[in-house]
């Protein structure tokens, strides 16, 4: 099940950028390229391995550091250490709702709503306000609404919640910031930008 | 005038002697002639005079109907709640959405605003609404929840992928004046309100001219057999211009104005027109220094429903209160109110405006009128001072209160409320259990979402139906410990000098401070703690651990830390400033937590959205605004260390009070002599922030701890939150590291993974290392 949802949210995320966006958001042409990879990931997760791809061994580590107590008598203990969060796959499966509404904020920058799209963007971050994707996104609007103080927000933003697995999107927005540096008239922080999206590349 | 007329023919009616009959005939002709004449002219002077008075009221009648007739006050929304499969929303809190809009609970839904539920089922029929972002047309849908909420929304066979439900009404910004009313219009008055009005205040509304003769004929005689004035015969035209042009003053010069005018409205407008604006200007109930006025208020005043979804018992009531709204108040006197709203129906039976069935049946329903204090407005009177703070920067006062301007907010009425009963609650134990005088206690809480600043609720003190002194926006007081975060981010933003294990000196301080005061801070223990790594520092809340490293690092630094993470009041960078000598309300507090849990990047504080003119032409948007604060990989490990804060530090009393496996970051703060209790911290999407103090500043005898913790706790609670799920931003990897800050092997004895921008990690080994030695497969995880 998992395999062809993933597949559909790439199909849909090509179908859904139009053209002038297909220049600011290559990452679309990851959707693409991913297919092959989502698949072979997919079918090895279906496979009968186990949902994640992380080693089964850090199960059986995170329960061996127990709570230690920091200093013999001291009231404070110093937590058992948990393995941290990390993201099971490059971009998680979107609720429906907020690929409705990706969708529709699509169409609507496409008809030249940009008002239109970014309230659609803002009421998806209303419901999943950690997806990367729709900040950069809003990036694109913005950037198209000329706004490029906040494109380099945005898209930083979204960076930060990008995951480590996803260098498209990471270059993407790099190249998002190096774009409106540009604009704003910054060319040695453009050219910054552009080199960390290459390295991403 | 008729008697004017008279007059010379009873004259004439003498009959004199037959002699001087023709001369007399030829001079009395002359005389009633000329008595004619006179008459002739007073009338035509007096005509002239009516004609020119009436041309003069003409014109007051024209200057107020086709001015702007009302002031009308600004409507606040709630924020629509969206429902969509996998959301977060259970029946219970979908429920309580259902009644703040004023949902009817119906066996079998059959019109829109009703709804039914069989286990966690529910069948809803959603109203029509205007959004800023278009018409959200309602719909009949079928919406199945479980315990995690919301699990599947079908309308017929189809899938609904995204359902908005309208934003609840929930305040508005009334003029000086106090008068509060939503207009409507004549074709949104029920049949039922339209015809009971007729029925019991002016029968002959559709036949007269303005004035109705024969009503003031029959109030006459009724008043004259049952000895007092039962009845009165003014029409709906003359009580219109008698409240909505005259003032209350009462004289016979006034009652023939009222006449008169009544007359010129009738003849002007329409019976449609007049009625619109009887329906908006009748007054119809009191609440402390507001005055309801007209139908459409009335009907959220008292229903919480817009008016066209009254049933007949409550259109009933709405007529019967025009004849007394605070002597037939419902709350007040609800047996008065009983037997008018029934005398009403009464009238309309009788004069076939509804069936003997529909009577009977609108006789046996209860009042129904809502709570008070759960009523249209005023509930939430602290989130609406804010969102008149936010919008008195773009718009000036008299639009607001009159202009009509819809304000879509983003206060969440569920988290609202499950906020203001957090707090009173939680208040009323720790009195109790510490046996601290009743009601001495006093408290704010603000919650935020945590992404994108958008104020989802505000409650400015205990009761918090009262619009008194706003504690969330105006209790300024000092933040104490809850400055530390800043000084340790501060900290770790520089990771060639300082990481979460790096030692840090618990010694004692002795400085003078700028001013010649001599500053010699303790810890809370009193004792000192020699050595102890970074985040148990911050985790124990170490009051000289702080001090050192902040002076070590520098004030400057720490200041524009402070600066970059939202706060924008003037402060002084003393040293005292570390142990937070800093006064902050609860609401700027909130901006400063806003930007450590959306990893560094800072939203300002948002309570509106968009607003709407009258004519639903979009105004105004506020769009979602971010800019980065700090760097967030060491907004990540200061994160963690503020879970650790809840999970084995200060905060660890949280554990006992949060639902298993909800992970929150946070931190506790108290103030000198235990003036002032602070928690704040955050889940994965909520922010929040609580205060508890008194109003005379005086001792508490509450820790942040023992005070505001458990107010957090008890609000997180109740509300849906994401746990924290501590993804690391690029950047960072996992160290095994002992007690006293050395690398170590992952299977040594008493070692712990700490986060480290990349790097920054100790070059310093334990005994204890093997060759796989610092991170091991950790690091593989994040490439």
């Amino acid at each position: 099940m998992a395999c062809s949802i993933r597949l559909n949210r790439c199909r849909s995320g090509s179908t859904e950028m139009g053209k002038n966006t297909m220049a600011e958001s290559p990452f679309t042409g990851f959707c693409r390229a991913c297919a092959a990879t989502g698949l072979i990931l997919m079918l090895s997760a279906c496979g009968g391995m186990s949902r994640t791809d992380t080693p089964a061994r850090v199960e059986e580590r995170s329960a061996t550091p127990q709570a230690t107590q920091a200093e013999p008598g001291s009231d404070v203990q110093i937590a058992a250490y948990t393995p941290p969060a990390q993201p099971q796959v490059a971009r998680a499966q979107p609720k429906r709702a907020v690929s409705v509404l990706m969708s529709r904020a699509a169409g609507q920058r496409d008809n030249g709503d940009l008002d239109g799209a970014s309230a659609s963007l803002e009421r998806a971050l209303r419901i999943a306000p950690e997806d990367a994707v729709l900040w950069h996104e809003l990036a694109v609007v913005r950037m198209a609404q000329q706004q490029h103080h906040l494109v380099v927000q945005l898209a930083a933003k979204s960076n930060a919640l990008a995951s480590p697995r996803d260098p498209s999107l990471r270059s993407s927005n790099w190249r998002l910031i190096a774009k409106a540096r540009r604009a704003q008239g910054d060319v040695s922080g453009a050219r910054d930008a552009d080199r960390r999206a290459s390295s991403l590349d | 005038m008729a008697a004017k007329k008279k007059r010379p023919a009873r004259r004439g009616a003498v009959r004199p002697g037959r002699k001087t009959r023709k001369k007399r005939a030829s001079r009395r002709r002359n005389r009633s002639r000329s008595w004619w004449k006179a008459v002739l002219g007073l009338l035509v002077l007096s005509g002239l005079l009516i004609g020119a008075y009436s041309v003069y009221l003409g014109k007051t009648v024209r200057v107020k109907f086709e001015g702007k007739r009302w002031a009308v006050p600004a409507q606040i929304y709630a924020r629509p709640l969206d429902l969509y499969s996998g959301a977060n929303v259970s029946a219970e809190q979908l429920k309580a959405e259902l009644q703040f809009l004023g949902y009817r609970k119906v066996a079998k839904v059959s019109a829109p605003a009703q709804w039914a539920q069989k286990g966690g089922r529910f069948n809803i029929h959603t109203r029509d609404f205007t959004f800023w972002n278009g018409r959200e047309p309602g719909q009949a849908v079928v919406l199945d929840t479980n315990a995690s909420g919301v699990t599947r929304i079908r309308s017929g066979r189809k899938e609904v992928d995204l359902l908005r439900l309208e934003p609840a009404l929930v305040g508005s910004i009334y003029p000086a004046h106090n008068e509060d009313r939503v207009l409507v219009q004549r074709a949104e008055l029920p049949d039922d309100l339209v015809n009971g009005l007729l029925a019991v205040e002016d029968r002959r509304f559709y036949a007269h001219a303005g004035v109705d003769l024969r009503g003031i004929a029959r109030a006459l005689v009724a008043n004259i057999r049952a000895g007092k004035t039962v009845q009165g015969g003014s029409t709906l035209t003359q009580q219109l211009v008698k409240n909505f042009i005259l003032t209350s003053e009462r004289s016979v010069w006034r009652k023939f104005n009222e006449a008169l005018m009544a007359l010129i409205v009738d003849a002007r407008y329409s019976k449609d027109e007049i009625l619109e604006a009887y329906a908006n200007e009748i007054f119809l109930g009191q609440e402390g220094g507001r005055a309801i006025h007209g139908f459409g208020l009335g009907a959220y005043f008292y229903f919480n429903r817009p008016l066209r979804e009254l049933r007949l018992h409550e259109s009933a009531l709405l007529v019967g209160l025009v004849k007394g709204a605070s002597f037939y108040n419902p709350r007040r006197h609800p047996q008065r109110a009983l037997e008018r709203r029934n005398l009403v129906i009464d009238r309309m039976q009788a004069l076939d405006f509804v069936t003997q069935a529909q009577a009977d049946k609108a006789r046996q329903q209860k009042l129904g009128v809502t709570v008070r204090g759960a009523a249209h407005g005023h509930r939430v009177p602290a989130f609406v001072d804010l969102v008149r703070r936010q919008l008195r920067r773009d718009y000036r006062e008299e639009d607001l209160t009159s202009e009509g301007l819809r304000i879509f907010t983003t206060m969440d009425p569920w988290v609202q409320q499950r906020a203001a009963t957090a707090l009173g609650k939680r208040l009323q134990r720790i009195e109790k259990g510490r046996r601290i005088e009743p009601g001495s206690l006093q408290g704010a809480l603000v919650v935020v979402s945590a992404q994108n600043g958008e104020v989802q609720a505000l409650v400015g003190g205990r009761d918090a139906g009262f619009a008194g002194f706003n504690r969330a926006l105006d209790a300024v007081r000092p933040i104490g410990s809850l400055v530390k975060p800043a000084v340790y981010l501060t900290a770790l933003s520089n990771p060639d000098r300082y990481t979460l294990s790096t030692l840090v000196e618990d010694k004692a301080v002795d400085m003078t401070l700028p001013g010649g005061q001599r500053w010699r801070p303790k810890n809370y223990d009193r004792k000192l703690h020699g050595e102890v790594p970074l985040h148990e520092a911050l985790s124990r809340s170490l009051n000289l651990a702080t001090v050192n490293l902040g002076m070590e690092i520098g004030l400057r630094p720490v200041a524009s830390t402070l600066r970059s993470l939202g706060v924008s009041r003037e402060f002084d960078a003393f040293p005292s400033l570390l142990l937070g000598a800093l006064s902050l309300s609860p609401l700027e507090v909130a901006q400063l937590y806003q930007s450590l849990a959306a990893g560094g990047f800072n939203s300002p504080l948002r309570a509106i959205r968009a607003v709407l003119d009258v004519d639903q032409e979009q105004l105004q948007r506020y769009p979602l605004t971010v800019t980065q604060a700090a760097d967030p990989a060491a907004v990540f490990l200061l994160t963690r260390n503020l879970v650790e804060v809840t999970e084995s530090g200060t905060g660890a009393g949280l554990r006992r009070l949060l639902p298993k496996g909800l992970q929150v970051a946070g931190k506790t703060g108290t103030t000198n002599d235990l003036r002032d209790s602070w928690f704040a911290g955050f889940s994965a999407d909520r922010v929040a922030v609580a205060w508890v103090g008194r109003d005379d500043n005086a001792s508490t005898g509450l820790t942040g701890a023992s005070g505001a913790l458990p107010v957090w706790a008890d609000l997180m609670s109740n509300i849906d939150n994401v746990p924290l799920k501590m993804t690391p931003p690029p950047g960072i990897e996992y160290h095994w590291v002992d007690a006293a800050g050395r690398l170590s092997a992952e299977t040594c004895d008493g070692v712990v993974a700490f986060p480290y921008i990349a790097g920054s990690q100790p070059a310093v080994r334990s005994d204890c290392t093997e060759q796989q030695g610092s991170g091991g497969f950790l690091n593989g995880l994040f490439d």
